[in-house]
């Protein structure tokens, strides 16, 4: 029997970013680093993986990192990393075009867009007063489909490929807010949907097919990727700086690790010296929330 | 230059030609010289050799985008003209498999080639969301033929066929060959094995590396994963495939054998084939009985359409080897009704999976609740999801050829088998049946009424 998974799960017009299942706080460090993969990361094997990747890192092998091989080095992962959630976001997307399309003839209509985006409004605005502004209480937390019964954090990496988001109130009215009231009418809510709807019908016949849903989407993740770029290498450079503490032009080892023994202990919550899915999450950093592009150094 | 190879035994380019006449003729855009094979004794003079060569050059030479003065360039440059009868038609053609597949078979994407041309050049970098919208903007652009082969169209759309360029070259050749009353020719070229016989004779040789029978028509091939997207012969692309026409970006899914009456429709769909999901290709030749398709992914996995076999074979109507399922689905009165997710697939009698069949929905998440499928099978062969699952598709029935061979191709050897069909709704239920099977039992059809989500399923012999 298949179970029903909230339909508001799917944002139509794919506004919003692809659920994922919730990732154990350290998963980005523990997959990373864990080269046993037994889920379990010792300080000792921590310390020897980041000396294996420093070594990599350091291509003319002088035992130091300048600043373009550092910034190198991430910049490969980052557009590996980049390329791999792409192709998951999309995807989803051709999911989420099937999950919208609710009677299932191939074609997404305003009937079936409004449908969603009436879940979607009602579902934020918790107090029912058909507006939904900055000040209104988040809405409560719900279940991706793909999270565990029993809650228990899986290794996820973290996507680093993160697009706008609808589902808290930050994200819904800055998406839907088009008068700068700093608040979100219903009527506006559906007009810049409709507004999507129509730019997305690239034949104008008031119906969206699969392909043409997939590439509208394209376009604002692929503008996305290249924002998330930009970001990441800026960040890199600004990294590299705070590290090469002696200001050298020259990272050593040992400035390598401080930014990894920070992350370790950070996330080495229980404090027994093992990086596992039993460290519960540490505190929230402040600016964790909405900044998107920084890197995490130890990642 | 024309070569002209006399051949007393026949080479293996048309064995079953006896006392065939070669003639290799200059491929003016590099790559194999174009081949036509004469049969029976029959042989051309001089001048029809040098009228066959002339065709082949003015192909190329009238869709060629680098040289400003070409018919397709002139065109191109004031969006309004006359064409050659043969272009005329070949771009009418073109747009009825435009509109026939929102675009993913095009011939207006010479904007699109020349934007990659100018980054292969190293004029520019290259723009993801650049070649979508330069994609976009030739398919949404207007397209008018006039009388007397005139065409009028609206910017930004530039005309571009040099990918089929051999296959327009060979249809030319074919329609003179024919005009002097030869009947039974083949004409090789690259990516392309053409057949033509009023007698019955087929054509007999090697394609992606398999044996294959051709009765009349063409048979194209692409093996995409060396090729690089642009070349012209001086420089080439380090990005591999062909070009995606509805995204303008490199695409090498399968490689792509097709079959087709013609060479233009059969390179056309090779195209498509290549750069597509697999039903998505499946379904579009399934809809007529000239055409028919052989994918092969990057594992070796082999999808074929439900006439290929019967296309490039030689199987007699009384061998065993061919069977059809047909299932029928029941039909739910309820709102909100959404398409069953089905699996249909054949193993072997331990439950080792022998021949994926059938395969609808495409989300994994509810792909697994399939869960005999997911099991023995789904969980263990991401690329089978990725390449094969296609649209759930209401309650359409599900009719299903099946030539014997196994995921990879190979003869299953008519062993002692199972046919395993499950099928599962959102909100609804989940059924699955299973029916052992043998190609010798099968001398009369069985039918097995199923329960639920399955009315009845029926497998017989097709002959």
């Amino acid at each position: 029997m298949f179970k029903t998974v909230s339909l508001a799960v799917v944002s139509a017009l794919c506004i919003s970013a692809s659920a994922v299942a919730a990732p154990h706080s350290a998963s980005g460090i523990i997959l990373t680093y864990d080269l046993n993969k037994d889920e379990s990361l010792p300080l000792e094997e921590f310390v020897d993986a980041r000396r294996a990747r420093f070594n990599a890192s350091d291509s003319n092998k002088d035992g130091v990192l300048d600043e373009s091989e550092y910034v190198y080095e991430w910049e490969g992962k980052v557009e590996k990393r980049l390329a791999e959630d792409r192709k998951a976001s999309v995807k989803q997307t051709h999911i989420r075009f099937h999950a919208v399309d609710s009677n299932d003839d191939e074609f997404i209509t305003i009937d079936e867009v409004n449908a969603v985006g009436e879940r979607s409004f009602s579902r934020m605005d918790s107090d029912n007063d058909g507006v939904v502004a900055l000040d209104d209480p988040e809405p409560a937390p719900r279940r991706s489909a793909s999270q565990k019964k029993d809650d228990k954090p899986e290794l996820v990496q973290r996507p680093m490929l993160r697009m706008p988001t609808s589902h808290n109130i930050e994200g819904f009215v800055t998406l839907y807010d088009q008068n700068g009231d700093g608040k979100v009418a219903k009527a506006e809510f559906h007009a810049v949907r409709k507004a999507q709807f129509q730019r997305t019908d690239e034949n104008s016949d008031d119906k969206l097919t699969e392909q043409e849903y997939v590439l509208e989407f394209e376009d604002r993740l692929d503008a996305q990727i290249e924002k998330t770029h930009e970001g990441q290498i800026k960040q890199t450079y600004v990294r590299f700086e705070v590290l090469d503490s002696d200001e050298n032009g020259k990272m050593t080892f040992s400035e390598y690790m401080v930014s990894g023994f920070n992350a370790f202990h950070r996330y080495d919550t229980n404090g027994d010296g093992y990086l596992t899915l039993a460290d519960p999450a540490p505190a929230p950093r402040q600016q964790e929330q909405s900044d998107t592009t920084t890197a995490q150094v130890s990642e | 230059m024309v070569a002209r190879i006399l051949i007393g035994l026949t080479v293996c380019i048309a064995s079953h030609f006896v006392n065939a006449n070669s003639y290799v003729f200059p491929a003016p855009a590099g790559g194999a010289n174009p081949v036509v094979t004469l049969h029976d004794e029959q042989s051309l003079s001089g001048l029809q050799r040098k009228n066959i060569e002339v065709l082949i050059k003015d192909t190329y030479h009238t869709l060629d985008s680098a040289n400003k003065t070409s018919a397709l360039s002139l065109i191109n440059e004031s969006y309004e003209g006359k064409l050659p009868a043969w272009l005329y038609n070949a771009i009418q053609r073109c747009e009825k498999w435009f509109k026939k597949t929102e675009g993913n078979i095009s011939c207006r994407n010479g904007a699109l080639y020349n934007y990659w041309g100018e980054y292969v050049r190293g004029t520019h970098d290259l723009s993801r969301r650049e070649v979508r919208r330069l994609a976009r903007a030739a398919r949404i652009a207007e397209v008018k033929f006039t009388d007397n082969f005139g065409i009028k169209f609206s910017p930004p759309l530039q005309w571009d066929l040099s990918e089929y360029a051999a296959s327009l070259a060979i249809e030319r050749v074919v329609d003179y060959l024919t005009s002097l009353n030869f009947t039974s020719f083949h004409i090789s070229a690259q990516g392309l094995e053409t057949h033509v016989s009023n007698e019955g004779i087929s054509w007999h040789g090697d394609i992606a590396q398999e044996p294959a029978v051709q009765k009349n028509g063409t048979i194209a091939y692409i093996q995409p994963w060396q090729r690089p997207v642009i070349s012209n012969g001086k420089i080439a692309s380090v990005e591999k495939g062909v070009l995606s026409q509805s995204d303008g970006w490199p695409s090498a899914k399968f490689q792509a054998v097709s079959v087709a009456p013609n060479a233009f429709d059969a390179m056309l769909i090779a195209h498509f084939a290549v750069s597509k999901p697999a039903q998505h290709a499946l379904d579009l030749v399934n809809t007529n009985a000239l055409t028919a398709l052989k994918l092969i992914d990057e594992n070796g996995r082999v999808f074929t359409s439900d006439s290929y076999t019967s296309h490039t074979s030689q199987l007699s109507k009384d061998d065993p080897y061919l069977m059809s399922v047909d299932i029928v689905l029941p039909l739910f009165n309820i709102a909100d009704y959404r398409g069953p997710y089905v699996s249909v697939w054949i193993s072997d009698e331990k439950n080792h999976l022998i021949k994926s069949l059938a395969l609808r929905g495409t989300s994994e998440r509810w792909l697994s609740e399939l869960r005999t499928w997911w099991r023995r099978v789904g969980r263990q062969n991401e690329g089978l999801v990725d390449g094969f699952a296609g649209a759930t598709k209401k309650n359409a029935p599900l009719h299903i050829e099946w030539d014997g061979l196994d995921d990879f191709g190979k003869n299953s050897n008519a062993q002692s088998l199972i046919l395993h069909i499950e099928v599962a709704r959102e909100h609804g239920g989940r059924s699955y049946e299973k029916i052992p099977f043998t190609f010798d039992s099968l001398t009369s059809p069985i039918t097995v009424t199923g329960a639920d989500e399955i009315a009845s399923i029926t497998l017989s012999l097709m002959n």
